[in-house]
């Protein structure tokens, strides 16, 4: 498999006044095409700063950063947008779904800013089909739950086939049982379409979804380790599976 | 992004803030319907006026008997008569001009046997029938033979008719006597009074007239009330085109001030020239736009700033949603262009509503205007010039006030914008 992100030496440095945060302090590490990844830390520690960086929604202090083989660092506003558009999807622990918009129009809304071809609408309920979404695309996120919002957010992450899916505490601000299923629904996304995952999480029984858990503290790397007895989210992602077909169907 | 999608976007955030939005508009509601309003209102009167003056004829002027009270010459009396008529019409001496119409003015008591009234009585050279808004009713006007002649024939206004015969019909060929002397009546005028005349000091009604061949007038009426110096009330001069009217005023003042072997004195006759008052009347519809004009302008500065204002809050209000879409690939073009097509709707939506403000502007001055000239031909109507206008000036307050809030959307950080609550 070949190395998909690979960060040497990232610092990353906010100046507030006078006063100097380390965000990060010389972090390096790679991370394959087609693996699962979480992130663990404490409070503070800079797992966000770092997913940010990863995630070209930001650049580092000094360090380099190849995604794709790309040197990240000589990118210009532009060309970060458009890697966003076309290479990652971003999970929020707030979902950030448009209130006043139905599921397929947020769904639609990474297209709007380049996409792959083909019919939006076609896309859109393909990728609300592969998280169990179909039946509610056009319901706003008000009429649904936090486990169905976050599902729609992921078919937003999905629209545009990304290579990489960053979810920051994507299942923070749901009940064990839902961030279960969302677990099975990255967990299948992983396996089946191969898109690389990197999640950051507090919880351990989140972390132990994922093939690879690295730990942060005080802006380095102090663990990195392979999980022992890896927990397959077993029903829930059987319930998607069946989706996931009518999804490849769109995208052959 | 598609253009399109943008549009849909800004209806959309319009419609959800219905009564914020239309308040926010209402700078440009009220500007653009005063521009709207103004500039029909004001294409309006200025017909109206240019309908008036040329029903007082084209190209015409008037010569009164009359000293300028500025004058410092104690000495100096009016003088104006038939034969400086005769002299001007002579060969090479006003070639500027083509037709002088000399006016006696008059009262005189009229009778048709029976009851006296009193009514004016204009001698005129048949030439008065040429000019300005002249319509007859029946029968026919006098002819310069009859006038040479001093025929006792009569053409009567409206009014005389309907007083001593009942009406138009069956006056023609009836006789009457104006001040004991006998008169056939040959026509009956149905001319309409001006109703900018009397800033020429020229308040008859055309209805209340009698209408005598000059010279019998003169002769057979008023023998006793004209001097050698002024036999005549007035004479219209008519130049032989619109253009040359200066040059026509010109040549008359050279030869009428030469026939009264006038040097270095001012002149014993006054010249009025409509035209000249034409142009002091267009002037109020400047004042009249500038004032609108005014109002239109600081409305729609309120107005734009308005909509700054609410766009910025609305650029504040959805921090998240600006972080979300450029977590997603929106560039900066893309927010800069939803935030600035979303102002440009504002202010289209609210120059939409003003230029339906302004049709109703434009009714009440159609209302105004019919009321004071009773003609419907005369209307304040909303031009496509004057709603290209209104939009083209919506657009441009959208696009000007807009671009600020919209750079300030377009530069914010996604991460800072997404983690804002
Ligand atoms: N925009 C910023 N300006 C200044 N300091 C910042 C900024 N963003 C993060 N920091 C600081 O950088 C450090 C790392 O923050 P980061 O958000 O990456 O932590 P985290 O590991 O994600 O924490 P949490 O688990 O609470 O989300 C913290 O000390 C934080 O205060
Ligand atoms: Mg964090």
């Amino acid at each position: 498999m070949t190395d998909l992100i690979v960060v040497k030496n990232l610092t990353k440095v906010y100046r507030m006044g006078d006063v100097e945060v380390h965000a990060l302090r010389g972090v390096s590490l790679t991370i394959r095409e087609g693996e699962m990844v979480a992130i663990m830390g404490p409070s503070g520690s800079g797992k966000s700063t770092l997913m940010n960086i990863i995630g070209c929604l930001d650049q580092p202090s000094d360090g380099a950063y190849n995604l794709d083989g790309v040197s990240v660092a000589d990118l210009n506003d532009n060309q970060l947008a458009e890697i966003r558009n076309q290479k990652i999807g971003f999970v929020f622990q707030q979902y950030m779904l448009l209130q006043r918009t139905t599921a397929l129009r947020n769904v639609e809304l990474p297209m709007l800013y380049g996409g792959k071809g083909g019919s939006r609408h076609e896309r859109a309920m393909a990728a609300l089909a592969a998280v169990g979404m179909d039946e509610r695309m056009h319901h706003k996120p008000n009429e649904l739950s936090g486990g169905q919002q976050q599902r729609v957010a992921i078919a937003r992450a999905l629209v545009n086939e990304p290579r990489i899916i960053m979810a920051d505490e994507p299942t923070g601000a749901l009940d064990t049982r839902t961030g279960e299923e969302i677990m099975g629904i990255f967990q299948k996304l992983n396996r089946e379409q191969g898109i690389t995952v990197i999640l950051v999480t507090h919880e351990h029984d989140v972390a132990q979804h994922a093939e690879r858990i690295i730990s942060v503290r005080d802006g380095i790397i102090a663990g990195d380790e392979p999980v022992q007895g890896r927990i397959l989210a077993g029903a829930t992602v059987a319930a998607v599976a069946t989706e996931a077909e009518a999804m490849d169907e769109v995208a052959s | 992004m598609a253009l399109l999608e943008s549009f849909r976007i800004a209806w959309g955030a319009m419609l959800t803030h219905k009564l914020r939005s239309l308040l926010t508009m209402l700078g440009i509601i009220i500007g653009v319907g005063a521009v709207v309003g103004m500039l029909a209102i004001g294409e309006g009167y200025s017909r109206y006026i240019d309908a008036e003056f040329n029903s007082l004829g084209v190209g015409t002027f008037y010569v009164n008997p009359s000293v300028d009270r500025d004058a410092d010459d104690e000495t100096l009396r009016p003088q104006l008569t038939a034969a400086n008529a005769a002299t001007l019409m002579e060969p090479g001496r006003a070639p500027a001009i083509d037709l002088v119409v000399i006016e006696l003015n008059r009262n005189g008591v009229v009778s048709a046997g029976g009851e006296r009234f009193l009514f004016g009585v204009k001698g005129v050279t048949p030439g008065f029938f040429t000019i300005g808004a002249q319509e007859l009713g029946d029968g026919r006007y006098f002819t310069d033979e009859e006038d040479l002649a001093s025929a006792r024939v009569a053409v009567i206004g409206q009014n005389v008719a309907e007083t001593l015969f009942g009406g138009i019909e069956g006056s023609v060929g009836q006789r009457i006597t104006v001040n004991g002397v006998q008169f056939e009546v040959i026509g009956v005028s149905v001319a309409q009074q001006s109703q900018i005349s009397g800033a020429f000091g020229r308040f008859s009604d055309p209805g209340e007239q009698v209408y005598l061949p000059y010279r019998t007038a003169r002769d057979r009426l008023f023998r006793n009330d004209v001097t050698t110096r002024v036999d005549v009330s007035s004479l219209t001069v008519r130049a032989r085109d619109v253009d040359l009217i200066d040059e026509a005023i010109r040549q008359v003042t050279e030869v009428l001030r030469e026939e009264h072997r006038l040097t270095y004195q001012a002149n014993d006759f006054r010249i009025t020239n409509p035209a000249q008052l034409s142009a002091q009347f267009q002037a109020i519809t400047v004042g009249f736009s500038a004032f609108l004009g005014t109002i239109g302008g600081i409305s729609l500065l309120v107005g734009g700033i308005g909509i700054m204002n609410i766009m910025l809050v609305s650029v504040a209000q959805r921090t998240r949603e600006i972080g979300l879409r450029k977590a997603v690939g929106a560039k900066r073009r893309d927010i800069l262009l939803q935030f600035l097509i979303e102002a440009l709707v504002l202010c289209l939506a609210g120059g939409a509503i003003g230029i339906g403000l302004g049709y109703l502007l434009s009714f009440g001055g159609t209302f105004v205007l019919y009321t004071i000239s009773q003609d419907p031909n005369i209307r304040a109507s909303v031009s496509l010039f004057s709603i290209i206008l209104a939009t083209s000036i919506s657009a441009s307050i959208g696009i000007f006030f807009g671009l600020f809030p919209a750079i300030r959307a377009a530069r914010l950080d996604p991460i800072r914008a997404l983690r804002n609550e």
